[in-house]
């Protein structure tokens, strides 16, 4: 009895240990890029570069921006998540096709595409006459990111609310709580998992948003050059400042995610605690 | 859960307000970079700058408004093609920089820049740029054709600096054997650069100004006087400006002995050649 167990109890180790090294390709393929990057940048020049102001600016507007798009995504694209969720109609195959749309379209096309719209050739003209401007100011930003990063979400939300099983729902319901009440002490917390996992991936691809930001935003520094624009503007004439901004925003991002991580997931631990 | 998402939202908000960039604030400011004018006396511009050109135009601007308080110039970077884009969808902005001559002409063409006002900042110098002590002994066009050599190339029709390697090697009859030994054609000057820059390749035909961008990694070898094609980094008024008196004093400046001065502290050719 003991030698069987003590060979199940191997066969586990060893099972995991296959596991581990066939994982070890794609590991080492993703972080030896970004480990590269870093090593190569060294101190003198991080503090020639990076300790500046317009550094320091351009990582707080990228900050800054990034979580203005996560709260709007979150907002507008719940609702949109749950709906395709839960209900079933004619076009639903478009409405997911046209949600998943800025995941394919180059991020420089959606930039034109959002300057034509909210620009002075679609309703920038008449929004400018109520002194409002959009394009070419940090407003442009946050649109931008919100635009490319919204699809990561609410496929994400979507199927943690399809996962919540209906019966609970409708227990929910039978026990008096009206659609909103039910949403958000049923189906909210059972889904938060995916809520959690799609708000910080929208996040993450806010802040290293470029493409539609450059073209719709401009590069004005101080005003709307987030990091990734500022790498790109240094990576012309100035390489090793590149690097240093581009490692700086790495290891930024790295320690917000694994914060974001472990403070989500304490709380959904006490959540869901019985 | 409302108590919690206040929670969650009031920083946030705390957040949008401060980017709002109330009196004093030194973060980024949420409005507009508008051309408007905030008194008579006080100007605020927009200049569209190609982004090889940002560390002496961002220095050149700084002893500008130095010297003329009254004016404000915001600089936006990039590709000088997608600039152009933005200045005439928007038709917004004062002063159009691009990072080459064609871009101005493109803009000449479209009537985005008011003709007359083109004045020229430096001038760029076509060089065979190699690696940091030219390991592989690339003294002449000809040396880029020898068997073995690394060739990258600016993509011609897309970047000007490839319609010039193309002039230049057409002028030297070695189109041919020279492409044999090309590996990629770069989207973008800074791309060429980063091309020898980088190891990828033993030479690029590159301006003069790589080697200053890059001191530690590319040396530069003059290309035969009678192959030698010049470009200009130039500037213009915009047509969309409404302060065009002010955008070109800005452009005098840059066309002034400081202003050139400030080019060629930062690697730029300031004189024509002798060609």
């Amino acid at each position: 009895m003991l030698h069987t167990s003590a060979r199940r109890a191997a066969g586990r180790v060893g099972a995991a240990t296959v596991t581990a090294l066939l994982a070890l390709p794609l590991l080492l393929y993703l972080v030896a890029p970004i480990l590269g990057l870093i090593a190569r940048t060294t101190p003198a020049v991080w503090i020639s570069y990076v300790c500046c102001w317009q550094a320091v600016s351009a990582l707080r507007l990228s900050l800054l921006t990034a979580s203005i798009a996560l709260l709007i995504v979150v907002i507008v694209g719940t609702p949109v998540a749950y709906w395709l969720a839960h209900h079933d109609f004619r076009g639903k195959g478009v409405i997911d096709t046209l949600i998943d749309l800025p995941l394919v379209l180059p991020p420089v096309t959606a930039g034109f595409a959002l300057l034509l719209l909210f620009g002075n050739q679609g309703i920038g003209a008449w929004l400018q006459t109520h002194h409002l401007r959009i394009s070419l100011t940090p407003l442009a930003i946050v649109l931008a990111q919100v635009f490319v990063a919204s699809p990561f979400y609410v496929k994400q939300a979507r199927a943690g609310f399809e996962a919540v099983p209906r019966d609970l729902r409708l227990a929910s319901a039978t026990l008096g709580a009206g659609p909103g009440r039910t949403f958000l002490r049923v189906t909210a917390p059972l889904a938060s998992h995916a809520l959690v996992a799609g708000a910080v991936m929208t996040w993450a691809r806010a802040l290293g948003e470029f493409g539609a930001t450059l073209v719709f935003a401009g590069a004005f520094p101080g005003r709307t050059e987030t990091m990734p624009i500022a790498i790109y503007t240094h990576s012309t004439t100035n390489l090793p400042a590149a690097i240093a901004l581009a490692s700086t925003l790495v290891i930024v991002s790295f320690a917000v995610l694994i914060l974001a991580r472990e403070i989500a997931g304490r709380r959904l631990r006490i959540a869901l605690a019985p | 859960m409302f108590s919690k998402l206040r929670r969650a939202v009031l920083p946030l908000g705390i957040l949008v307000a401060a980017g709002c960039g109330g009196a004093g604030s030194t973060g980024p400011k949420m409005e507009p970079p508008s051309a408007t004018a905030r008194t008579p006396q006080n100007v605020r511009l927009i200049a569209f700058v190609g982004a090889a050109s940002k560390p002496p135009s961002s220095e050149a601007r700084d002893a500008f408004e130095k010297a003329h308080p009254n004016i404000t110039i915001d600089m936006t970077f990039g590709g000088s093609g997608t600039l152009l884009n933005q200045m005439t969808l928007e038709e917004i902005g004062d002063i159009y920089m691009p990072g080459s001559d064609d871009y101005m002409d493109k803009a000449e063409e479209k009537q985005a820049v008011a003709l007359g006002t083109r004045k020229i900042a430096a001038y760029l110098i076509p060089m065979i740029c190699v690696q940091r002590g030219n390991p592989k002994g690339i003294h002449s066009l000809e040396d880029l054709a020898r068997p073995g050599i690394v060739v990258g190339l600016a993509e011609t029709g897309a970047v000007c600096l490839g319609d010039v390697a193309d002039e230049i090697l057409r002028s030297a009859g070695l189109e041919e054997r020279v492409k044999k030994n090309v590996i990629t054609y770069a989207r973008s000057c800074d791309q060429t650069q980063q091309l020898v820059q980088l190891g990828e390749v033993d030479a690029v035909i590159g301006w003069d100004a790589f080697k200053h961008w890059a001191p530690d990694d590319i040396d530069v070898v003059p290309i035969a006087r009678q192959h030698v094609r010049v470009r200009s980094i130039p500037a213009a008024v915009s047509a969309y400006s409404r302060q065009p008196e002010a955008a070109q004093k800005f452009i005098d400046f840059l066309t002034s002995d400081e202003g050139k001065a400030i080019f060629a502290k930062h690697g730029y050719s300031v004189a024509p050649p002798q060609t």
